[in-house]
């Protein structure tokens, strides 16, 4: 029987715990190894990054590139926890609305556009024209497919679905028109861009993902009660007094707007999103006052954990972290899958 | 175990005239060329039980969908206690009037206990904390509604009897004055119709208004106060079953040959259908 598996709070602040852990560890871990306690004497003396090496590694390369692997995972999968309620689908992503693919098509846009009119290849701080225009391109994809479901005066769970689909198949397309017109050396950049990853972080960058993404966080979280009226139905869930079309035009602009900083930031990095909240779900059970902060932690503790692979597994060679996340992901979903079903569960 | 009083659910009346629960030339039309509900005039007051019947396509979900404040007529309005219902706040809405619609698909595996509880909701705070007073609550609807045996299961995991009655719970703790219930028995054998017409008559006798959407006109003659009738987006009939089950009001509707006769046992109206024509299409 299930009843074991339901409402185990002590979750809470185990992932919290756990999320802690990975903040203060993952730093250290990487090709140059370094002295956690003579690095920590040396910053608390008040040596600063010109002084000490290992204080420069730790404070300006490590320390922001783990808080931006927490931020970006933490968001995907508290995205995907909440799409999945909100479309009532246990395969919807944080992407399955359009976001990445209308964010990818700016990016990779951006890249072409670079070399043609290398007077818009500005920065202002951590935002280059790839970033401003990625975001764009979210942007531009969360308007459309809000105004395609709107159609109609209420909004439909299905073609809300549809929508979302067609519009990342059309992205698609555009992505391949542009590498198809682009000269071969911006492909790499292209598919580097595409893998998604988390080197080159910087404490710029990470503001830029945090100042939307927290916000959105904060407002999605507070939605979980309503979020649980949604699992038997717009109806039902209507009847009992919630506003079904704000709690989804809420879900929906939050999560996509969260979504759009992060992608257009590290790149369409998969799998985080649909993952960690069934993971998360097998720990929690469906309610989502428990499992929206469970994920959210989780998602962070995973994305981390990927990364410090993904940079420290070759020592010479650093993978984009959008491989390990599926490659590591992949099998261990696959794994709980068949453990569930041995114990009968869905 | 003593039965749970159903009284012990049902929130004390407001001192005054007992709210009623009416519509008022209500009209709906989905396409601009349609008129699914047309005029209907229609009110319901505490402790009354009344079917809702007709064929299919006859406008009986859409018609308890504007009762419920779900749909807003193109024509008309109904009103709560005189006041439109379009002005009352959602939750203050599902605080009057409960509704179980007929399309509920469980999902992500919440337990019976978890779906009951969350009939709380218009009640709950903005954090939806549910106090003591709550949980007593929930755990006397799933005493009466029996489903207290069942209550750590995810609910796709019931038969259909129990499904309805894990429903029916999690309308009830929602404590509406009225109570809207679009076919609960559609999908229900014999045993388990009879035992919700038994469950939503004695929760009317407490005092709920009860509006039930149902096909079988027999066990609806048998339980509800008064039928109402519709045919094509109009009400056709509104009595007591004894001036609604008359076949010659019932074959135009259905367009069916039909006898109309008094039950042995009970002596209320039983419509026994013959077919489409008077030899019934059989030899």
């Amino acid at each position: 029987m299930s009843s074991a598996i339901r409402r185990r709070w002590w979750l809470a602040p185990a992932a919290l715990a756990l999320m802690l852990a990975a903040a203060l560890l993952a730093p250290l871990a990487g090709p140059e190894q370094i002295d956690a306690v003579a690095a920590a004497r040396a910053w608390w003396s008040g040596a600063d990054a010109v002084q000490d090496w290992q204080v420069d590694i730790l404070m300006n390369i490590r320390l922001p590139r783990v808080l931006l692997g927490l931020v970006a995972g933490a968001t995907l999968a508290l995205v995907g926890a909440v799409f999945q309620a909100l479309l009532r689908n246990p395969l919807a992503t944080p992407y399955t609305l359009g976001v990445a693919s209308g964010g990818s098509f700016g990016a990779v846009a951006a890249i072409f556009l670079g070399e043609w009119a290398p007077a818009l290849a500005l920065r202002w701080g951590p935002i280059g024209l790839v970033q401003l225009m990625a975001f764009g391109g979210a942007l531009a994809a969360i308007m459309i497919i809000w105004w395609l479901a709107r159609v109609g005066g209420r909004l439909s769970t299905n073609e809300l679905l549809l929508a979302g689909v067609t519009m990342g198949l059309i992205f698609s397309a555009l992505i391949m028109a542009t590498r198809y017109l682009a000269s071969p050396h911006l492909l790499r950049d292209m598919d580097r861009w595409l893998m998604g990853q988390l080197s080159g972080a910087t404490w710029g960058t990470l503001a830029a993902v945090a100042l939307p993404a927290l916000p959105a966080a904060v407002v999605l979280l507070l939605l979980a009660r309503p979020l649980d009226q949604l699992a038997l139905g717009e109806e039902l869930a209507g009847g009992r007094g919630v506003d079904v079309v704000r709690l989804q035009f809420w879900s929906f602009l939050m999560g996509s707007l969260a979504t759009g900083a992060v992608v257009a930031t590290v790149g369409p990095i998969g799998f985080v999103g649909l993952i960690v909240p069934h993971a998360v779900r097998r720990l929690t059970g469906p309610g989502h006052v428990l499992l929206l902060p469970v994920s959210l932690l989780l998602g962070g503790v995973f994305l981390v954990a990927c990364d410090t692979v993904a940079r420290s597994a070759w020592q010479a060679v650093e993978i984009p972290v959008g491989i390990i996340t599926s490659l590591l992901g992949g099998p261990f979903f696959i794994a709980l899958l068949i453990r569930g079903r041995s114990r009968g569960r869905l | 175990m003593t039965p749970a009083d159903p009284l012990l659910l049902i929130t004390p009346p407001t001192p005054g005239p007992p709210l009623e629960l009416t519509a008022h030339g209500v009209g709906h039309q989905f396409q601009s060329t349609w008129w699914c509900l047309r005029g209907i005039e229609l009110s319901c007051r505490p402790g009354e039980l009344i079917g809702l019947v007709g064929p299919n396509g006859s406008g009986k979900s859409t018609l308890m969908r504007a009762l419920a404040g779900q749909t807003t007529p193109t024509a008309g309005e109904v009103r709560l206690g005189g006041r439109p219902l379009s002005r009352l706040a959602p939750r203050e809405r599902a605080r009057a009037i409960a509704w179980l619609p007929q399309d509920v698909r469980p999902a992500f595996g919440f337990t019976v206990e978890e779906v009951i509880a969350q009939g709380r909701y218009p009640h709950l705070g903005a954090l939806g904390v549910s106090g003591p007073g709550d949980r007593e609550l929930v755990r006397r609807a799933m005493e009466w509604t029996r489903t207290l045996a069942f209550a750590r299961r995810p609910l796709e995991r019931l038969s259909g009897g129990e499904r309805q009655r894990v429903l029916l719970a999690s309308v009830l703790v929602q404590q509406g004055r009225f109570l809207l219930l679009d076919e609960p028995t559609s999908a229900l054998d014999l045993h388990h119709q009879i035992e919700v017409f038994e469950q939503i008559y004695e929760l009317s006798r407490a005092g709920l208004g009860v509006i039930v959407i149902t096909h079988d006109l027999n066990l609806a003659a048998r339980y509800c106060d008064r039928l109402v009738l519709l045919h094509e987006g109009r009400l056709v009939a509104d009595g007591a079953p004894s001036v609604v089950m008359r076949a010659e009001v019932l074959r135009p509707v259905y367009e069916v040959e039909l006898l109309v006769e008094p039950n042995p046992v009970t002596g209320t109206p039983m419509v026994v259908p013959l077919g489409r024509g008077v030899t019934g299409g059989r030899p």
